[in-house]
């Protein structure tokens, strides 16, 4: 399998919520591709993002609107109570504000850290915005093009 | 939260204990002071005498301690931000944290301090999500950041009587707006 088509199916599986078949494509992946798979994931969870926060995600908007942001992450907490362990809401604060011209704010964070922060914030876009979950090959290519200009800037 | 006061105490009343009160008094003075001297040292970034005497704190000083600083830090960010900061403005101690954190410190996660200051204002569920054990440093980064190193001996010492005279009093508000706030409610 090609590595952009592993990463398509990877992220594909991950929208969809299949965690099995997210977890055996990840036997196939290199050294890099776990880093890879980082960046196609944050590129989808911007382009989900902006449904939410406006466009321009990790393309040079921001700042947020905190206000906006709050009550996002006010619903997270209500979604996800009784969770345990709880998720860690400053890390999914730190990726979407990142986003949105805090990019310094996701340094400290471990990949693994930040891949479950941006993974809470894109389930969170697509229970709200489902028709996003039925339309992976957009969301997909939309993504695509995000983590180009990523790499070429 | 009377320290003298033990589950395996076969007598549990307060007057048995020997010099109870006398040995209360005394040693609550030598807590409070051991907590002023170490905020001064870290006010005045004398990491070295910080340490030492963090390390003379007695496990169960521990609670009252943070609380102390907690108290403390509070005043710093009403002070500077009031009860209701601007995101904005936040958002750039935010940065400006990181920046001078982060190249010494990987672990240094500024939107932690960020957090601590929302926690103080209307967030305090936020605190909860902070461990209690990074709260300390996180502060002290914040109190850095906003108070001068060369603040007088005085201005530390008008902090320093604030932080004590609230610490009881947020406690009991704390107190209040968890366990006993059903109670007031049917009284009211």
């Amino acid at each position: 399998m090609k590595p952009e088509q592993l990463h398509r199916r990877h992220l594909t599986a991950l929208i969809a919520g299949d965690h099995d078949t997210a977890a055996n494509l990840r036997k196939h992946f290199g050294r890099t591709d776990h880093d890879t798979a980082v960046q196609f994931l944050r590129a989808a969870t911007a382009v989900s993002l902006e449904y939410r926060f406006g466009p321009g995600a990790g393309l040079g908007a921001g700042p947020i609107d905190y206000d906006e942001l709050a009550a996002f992450m006010s619903e997270l907490r209500r979604t996800c109570e009784g969770a345990e362990p709880p998720p860690d809401y400053l890390a999914v604060e730190a990726a979407i504000r990142a986003l949105y011209g805090e990019p310094h704010l996701i340094e400290p964070l471990q990949r693994q850290q930040h891949s479950q922060a941006l993974y809470l914030a894109l389930t969170a876009q697509t229970r709200r915005h489902p028709w996003i979950a039925a339309n992976p090959e957009w969301v997909l290519d939309r993504a695509k093009h995000t983590s180009l200009i990523w790499l070429l800037s | 939260m009377n320290e003298t006061v033990t589950d395996s105490a076969p007598d549990p009343a307060p007057d048995s204990a020997p010099d109870s009160a006398s040995d209360n008094d005394s040693s609550r003075e030598a807590r409070a002071a051991l907590f002023r001297a170490h905020a001064t040292a870290r006010f005045r970034l004398d990491t070295a005498e910080a340490a030492r005497l963090a390390a003379t704190l007695r496990p169960e000083h521990r609670m009252g301690h943070l609380l102390f600083q907690v108290c403390l830090f509070a005043q710093v960010v009403f002070d500077e931000y009031g009860t209701a900061p601007d995101p904005g403005d936040l958002a750039e101690l935010t940065e400006t944290l990181h920046r001078k954190h982060y190249p010494k410190d990987r672990n240094f996660t500024a939107i932690k301090a960020e957090a601590m200051i929302r926690a103080v204002c209307d967030e305090s569920l936020l605190l909860t999500e902070i461990p209690q054990a990074e709260q300390p440093g996180y502060m002290w980064a914040v109190m850095n950041e906003l108070v001068r190193p060369d603040a007088t001996d005085a201005d530390l010492a008008e902090r320093f009587e604030v932080a004590e005279e609230v610490g009881p009093d947020l406690l009991k508000q704390a107190f209040e707006q968890t366990i006993a706030a059903p109670v007031k409610e049917a009284s009211a």
